[in-house]
């Protein structure tokens, strides 16, 4: 139930967006995610966008786990503040 | 014909019945045998001493009817050549009952028939019986078809679920997954920038090249409804075997795992209607893998694992991280009207 | 697959569990709230890689595995309802009710099969599609899910309404997480050292919504996605918190995952539903624990258009699912496991659904 997978917005229309993951699309409601853009990747649950991924934290996350040191240091910093609606 | 839909005449046994026998099955079925018309086919074998005969029978109720990589037609020739290649056997003649809604459209029908006759014809079987019904609406949805088959199995040859043996090699022929994300995603909506098709494919010739390396071969069995995990599971409980599998060297395609990861669902219990597991004795492994991997339906060969002795005839998975989890039978509900 | 694949990378796992076994010096008890953690952590196996030091233990959130008896027998009751088209995800199809009348149908499988309209969806907006495709016939969607799901259902509520789609409703069962967290905590009797929170509801709920667990607890909690990455540096960052004696709420999942979460989300359960009790399986009644359709939305509510009478819920003979709900009872422990309870024929909804823990022992448990 808490299944959720990210997957890429390929188009946005009336709150209906196409999202895409590994090849498949499907088409998902972007309605509690008002600010997403084409491009942008969101998590998917019931057929609803519940989030836009932050790239930038995702990818952040992979460098750290690469230096896994200054891992524990880097995670409790603040997170740079999202746009809000 | 003048009728574009099925109707209950059609299976009244009167003229629009042989009509419709003449036109659709004859037409795109024809052999001897069956253009014959009588109540039974008759054939006297020509197999040397020692041969057997392998007989079996599967129903089919596939929805959709038509799905990217085949159609309910395709799927009941190649289960059941499939069936008997699974025995070691040489499929030779089928027979096929159909069950048809009134109200079924007389091109959908067509359009089956023909796939049916086009696919025997690739697998070299024949169709040398049949029968049909009509139903009243609602009664059976648009089609059903029964196909059962016969063929030989040479002298020699020794192949079922119980004899797979501790240090026995898995054999896979390709990807999994296929078939059964094709079917749920036609179900489900999803669409595909490249399309997932099912791998619906008789596997009789791929058996044949593996018997003619003359190596042996313990257990073939081709995994179908429940997936590769309960085909493996049923294996080790008839051998009372354990089997051990290595996650990562089952190659599934990336859009099944999308699909899959879309709609909750798992690539090791999805069925396929073109693959094959074989279990053989591990120094006939390599050659055999080659074998397959020379074979248009083997490229993607790959070993899986491998067979344990455990008396509690556990199916294991290694799984990525390197833990060691049990990979259990399908249990609850399985996926409907899949095959 | 982006986002997914490197969250999967097996050699960063085995760097990720070296430094859990370097860091943990005492025994520690974690508790994953979320049935999908639960899941995720049986399938890949990770329970055997940590350190013997580390356990972990399931907790309530499984949603179909928290729906009461007596709300599952009313479901079954509407589904039987003449004219409603029932329509539910996949796992509530085959969770046993009370079943104490002999000629009622067991589940939603069963009504289905004695004729009720009973349909599986993804998304209540499937739901709300089969009511614009069947105007003449009531359609009802078992809300059944927590924060993650709430908000869809939701938002589901609001396009019914915008488009006056009047024969759609909701049969409303949805819950809360950090309460029922409480309850367990309160309850005393599964010591925890730490929470491992569940990524996606925190997503739209946020991560100051777990801040009491170390300020009136004492206890860290750390928000975790469900790749094995992100599972395995939440427990990281829960045993170093615990070593250093520094609890607090961190977030392992900031790809996802903020302070604040989801407010557009958040905004659209607040207009819809109202925070009501609810029952809990194996908790009781929780105070301000679940939601219920504001008094603006009572239109769409399905209790008030079909007000079907059940007796009150029994749990079945030596059914142990509210211990295990609890943490306090281990799917192997429960007498019933695997013998007389299987997904075949499950007794209690903890082997029925595909996050509760019975079900992801008997499946990937005995290796």
């Amino acid at each position: 139930m808490c299944l959720a997978v990210p997957t890429r917005v390929l188009t946005i229309e009336d709150q209906v967006a196409e999202v895409e993951l590994g090849g498949v699309r499907r088409q998902i409601s972007v309605v509690l995610t008002p600010d997403v853009r084409v491009g942008d990747y969101v998590v998917v649950h019931s057929g609803f966008a519940i989030n836009v991924l932050d790239e930038h934290e995702a990818e952040e996350t992979l460098k750290l786990l690469r230096e896994l040191d200054e891992f524990t240091a880097a995670m409790d910093s603040p997170r740079q503040p999202t746009s809000e609606p | 014909m003048s009728k574009e839909t099925i109707t209950l005449a059609h299976g009244s046994g009167g003229r629009l019945t042989h009509d419709l026998i003449r036109e659709v099955f004859l037409r795109h079925l024809a052999n001897p045998k069956l253009t014959a018309q009588d109540d039974a086919a008759v054939w006297a074998p020509t197999a040397p001493p020692g041969t057997r005969f392998a007989f079996s029978t599967d129903s089919y109720v596939v929805q959709p009817l038509f799905f990217p990589g085949g159609d309910i037609g395709k799927l009941a020739v190649c289960g059941t050549v499939n069936d008997l290649a699974m025995v070691g056997a040489q499929p030779l003649y089928l027979s096929a009952g159909f069950i048809l809604e009134e109200g079924l459209p007389l091109s959908d029908l067509e359009r089956v028939v023909a796939s049916m006759a086009q696919t025997a014809q690739r697998a070299g079987v024949e169709v040398i019986a049949g029968d049909t019904k009509v139903v009243d609406k609602g009664s059976a949805d648009r089609l059903f078809i029964n196909t059962a088959g016969v063929g030989t199995v040479a002298p020699g040859v020794d192949i079922s679920g119980a004899n797979a043996r501790p240090g026995d090699v898995v054999l896979l022929n390709g990807p999994i997954g296929m078939h059964g994300l094709a079917i749920m995603t036609q179900r489900e909506g999803l669409s595909f920038s490249s399309t997932l098709a099912s791998d619906c494919a008789p596997l009789n010739g791929l058996v044949a090249a593996m018997l003619a390396t003359g190596l042996p071969i313990h257990c073939l069995r081709d995994p179908t409804r429940g997936g590769l995990a309960t085909t493996l599971n049923e294996i080790a409980a008839q051998s009372h075997v354990g089997i051990e599998i290595d996650e990562a060297e089952v190659p599934v395609p990336e859009t099944v795992q999308a699909a899959c990861e879309l709609l909750g669902l798992d690539p090791l219990y999805a069925a396929n209607e073109g693959k094959l597991v074989a279990f053989v004795p591990p120094e006939a492994a390599p050659a055999l893998l080659e074998s397959m991997r020379r074979h248009p339906y083997g490229r993607e060969a790959a070993v899986i694992g491998s067979v344990t002795a455990d008396d509690k005839a556990r199916v294991v998975l290694r799984t990525r991280l390197g833990a060691r989890r049990a990979l259990s039978m399908l249990t609850g509900a399985q996926l409907p009207r899949i095959c | 697959m982006r986002y997914l694949d490197e969250f999967r990378d097996p050699g960063a796992a085995r760097q990720l569990l070296d430094l859990i076994s370097r860091v943990s010096t005492k025994p520690v008890r974690l508790m994953e709230f979320c049935g999908g953690h639960t899941h995720a952590i049986f399938k890949l196996g990770l329970r055997q890689l940590l350190p013997p030091t580390v356990k972990l233990l399931s907790g309530p959130g499984c949603p179909v595995c928290v729906t009461s008896c007596a709300d599952i027998d009313r479901a079954i009751a509407m589904a039987q309802w003449p004219n409603v088209i029932m329509t539910t995800f996949g796992d509530m199809m085959r969770v046993p009710g009370s079943a104490s009348d002999p000629g009622r149908p067991r589940s939603l499988q069963e009504a289905k099969a004695l004729g009720a309209d009973v349909r599986m969806v993804y998304s209540t907006l499937d739901a709300l599609a089969i009511a614009e495709a069947n105007p003449n016939q009531q359609v009802v969607f078992l809300g059944i899910g927590f924060e993650t799901t709430a908000p869809t259902v939701a938002a589901a509520v609001l396009q019914a309404r915008a488009k006056e789609t009047d024969n759609f409703s909701i049969l409303c069962l949805h819950k809360l997480t950090p309460p029922a967290t409480r309850a367990i905590l309160d309850a005393g009797e599964v010591r925890l050292q730490g929470v491992l929170g569940p990524g996606h509801v925190t997503t739209i709920i946020g991560s100051r919504a777990w801040e009491f667990l170390p300020q009136d607890y004492g206890i860290p909690c750390a928000i975790a996605g469900f790749e094995p990455l992100d599972i395995l540096q939440a427990i990281h960052l829960l045993v170093e918190s615990i070593e250093k004696d520094a609890p607090a709420v961190r977030n392992a999942y900031r790809r996802s995952v903020d302070a604040a979460g989801n407010t557009v989300a958040q905004r659209m359960m607040q207009q819809v539903f109202d925070v009501a009790p609810a029952d809990w399986r194996g908790l009781g009644t929780l105070p301000a624990s679940g939601l219920k359709l504001a008094p603006d939305y009572q239109l769409w509510d399905a209790m008030r258009r079909f007000p079907v009478q059940v007796q009150p819920g029994h749990e079945p003979k030596g059914c142990r699912c509210g211990e295990v709900l609890r943490g306090i009872c281990e799917p192997p422990e429960c007498p019933l496991f695997g013998r007389v309870c299987t997904p075949e024929d499950p007794v209690g909804p903890c082997m029925v659904s595909s996050e509760g823990a019975c079900a992801a022992h008997l499946q990937y448990g005995g290796a």
